[in-house]
């Protein structure tokens, strides 16, 4: 039995008289927004983008495992509101998110309320006016809002991801509509993250981290690193966060004030990193509720990690597993910690005009590991 | 070109995109359950080898297996299981019974890993929870195997006192020697 036949395509066309953006709602292919109702004119625009060639399949979604051509990402770009030339942007977006360690299928079907957050860095950010600064998180630019909106529909319509059904999210999210800024490069004291990577500063990067909404950060008080990373390390070191029950990945918003301030002591990204993890994370008994519910938590924290009561459980494996941007407008003493989904997905960085399809590397022993 | 005033109708654009996929059989069903090896993969979830050591020691104590093999998924219950470790359960059992779907990730991947295994000629009893079957329902069917058939014991597992794991054992029983032999109904 070929499945493709059981998609209900329904009529091609309808009557002009039909109201379009409500058509588009009784089909159900919507975040629950009005979407911009495709033509061809719009469609075949961000194709040109793509490179032409509409049916070239650019990956493929799960849980649905619905093809991505590039007709069918145009659509779903034009529905969110995109312009064409955000098109490498979510195509990279997308590449990023099904390669394979990245573990998509997981992401969408999780109970968790884990939402692939889109880092951008380097010029493109810039060029398609995506923003970093003030609000960077918030609404009102028109580049992160749908470029984030067009890659939760490509999610929800190709991937199949909607609740209750194949998404399975007991609580969902805000950040399950849209979830894609940009590094504040420009006003950063940092190198850009791309740059750390191994990125030439010249080359746009996308970076795809399974992960919570953000979690506000507030330091007015404290004129030094220690201090303001002691308050983030802060934020970290909860046993409520499924980075800390699962280890993984998390990211780490470093608003300008704060950042400001750290690098006036000469600090290095290296230097905040290592200092986080070093300083945050909880002791073995708070995770282990001193075995009152049994030992097989055990099994879902690294195998190195020594478990005395006393010993401490850091909150991810290493530095290298913060992933730090600096983030939002010139004022406010604040800062975000960012948690992730846990050691089932990990991250991964893309250049934006790379088009090739994401590695086929095995990484079931944790080799391809950012 | 129709302009605006003469256009009758204008054209929809589905977002969805195909899906193409030709199903799968089952692999074939045992007549006897004696004398095969039975492999075990625990995803590492919360009271899943709980689940899975009692229902192995109430199997054995009505079906005289080859051997008994356990697998555990260490590097992720929200994943799937990796290609060598599906060829090595493949290589070294006549017959699978894993756990435990009790979450969305969970479930998806439960059931992928037992339709890899039913690819490779085993037959595979995936252990989900009652929350979870038309998940089930809906995933085999994006996989492309329809029939497989599942476990299903009640919801939720990962905080139940000993009582209520033995509860659960006992249906784990019975449900997956109808899995394997070919009489479990469908969900």
């Amino acid at each position: 039995m070929n499945m493709s036949s059981t998609l209900e395509a329904g009529p091609a066309s309808v009557d002009t008289s039909v109201d379009l953006v409500e058509h588009y709602f009784e089909k159900g292919w919507t975040d629950g927004l009005p979407v911009v109702p495709p033509t061809r004119e719009k469609i075949d625009a961000v194709v040109a983008v793509l490179g032409g060639t509409p049916d070239h399949i650019e990956c493929k979604i799960p849980p649905r495992w619905g093809a991505l051509t590039r007709e069918v990402l145009a659509i779903n770009m034009v529905m969110a509101g995109c312009k064409p030339e955000y098109a490498p942007v979510v195509r990279a977006a997308m590449l990023a998110l099904t390669d394979r360690q990245c573990n998509l299928n997981g992401v969408q079907a999780t109970t968790h309320m884990a939402s692939p957050l889109i880092m951008v860095n380097g010029p493109v950010a810039a060029k398609i006016g995506m923003n970093g600064g003030a609000n960077a998180f918030g609404s009102g630019n028109r580049a992160n809002a749908t470029i984030g909106r067009a890659i939760r529909l490509i999610m929800l319509n190709v991937g199949g991801g909607r609740a209750p059904d194949l998404d399975k999210c007991t609580l969902g999210n805000p950040a399950k509509y849209s979830y894609a800024i940009c590094e504040h490069e420009a006003a950063s004291p940092f190198a850009p993250y791309h740059v750390e990577q191994g990125y030439a500063a010249d080359t746009s990067t996308v970076f795809a981290l399974a992960a919570e909404a953000p979690h506000s950060v507030t330091d007015h008080q404290c004129n030094d690193p220690e201090g303001i990373l002691d308050t983030i390390a802060s934020a970290m070191s909860t046993i409520a966060s499924n980075t800390s029950v699962l280890s993984g990945h998390c990211a780490l918003a470093l608003g300008l004030e704060h950042a400001r301030t750290i690098a006036k002591h000469g600090w290095t990204r290296h230097d905040i990193k290592s200092y986080l993890w070093l300083h945050s994370g909880n002791l073995f008994s708070a995770h282990s509720r001193d075995h009152r519910y049994g030992t097989v938590y055990n099994r879902n924290l690294p195998k190195w990690y020594k478990r005395g009561p006393d010993d401490r459980i850091p909150i991810v494996e290493g530095p290298d597993r913060i992933h730090l941007f600096v983030i939002g407008g010139d004022a406010g003493r604040f800062s975000a910690f960012i948690p992730g989904w846990g050691h089932m997905s990990t991250p991964v960085i893309r250049p934006v005009e790379d088009t090739a399809i994401g590695s086929a590397d095995d990484c079931a022993d944790g080799l391809c590991k950012l | 070109m129709l302009d605006d005033r003469t256009r009758t109708s204008v054209e929809i654009f589905d977002p969805r995109g195909v899906v193409d996929l030709e199903s799968s059989p089952l692999a074939d069903r045992k007549n006897t359950l004696s004398g095969l090896r039975l492999g075990i993969l625990d995803n590492s979830k919360w009271n899943a080898n709980k689940l899975l050591r009692g229902a192995a020691a109430a199997l054995s104590d009505q079906i005289a297996f080859a051997s008994v093999n356990y697998y555990v998924k260490t590097h992720g219950f929200s994943t799937d299981a990796p290609p060598e470790m599906i060829s090595q359960i493949a290589s070294e059992n006549d017959i699978v019974l894993t756990a435990i779907g009790d979450c969305g990730s969970c479930c998806s991947c439960c059931i992928r890993d037992a339709i890899a295994l039913e690819d490779l000629g085993l037959p595979t009893a995936p252990i989900i929870t009652t929350e979870f079957v038309n998940e089930t329902r809906l995933t085999r069917a994006a996989v492309g195997m329809p029939g497989l058939r599942p476990v299903v014991i009640d919801h939720p597992v990962s905080s139940i006192t000993a009582e209520e794991v033995a509860t659960r054992v006992a249906v784990i029983a019975a449900q997956a020697q109808e899995v394997w032999v070919g009489t479990r109904g469908d969900i």
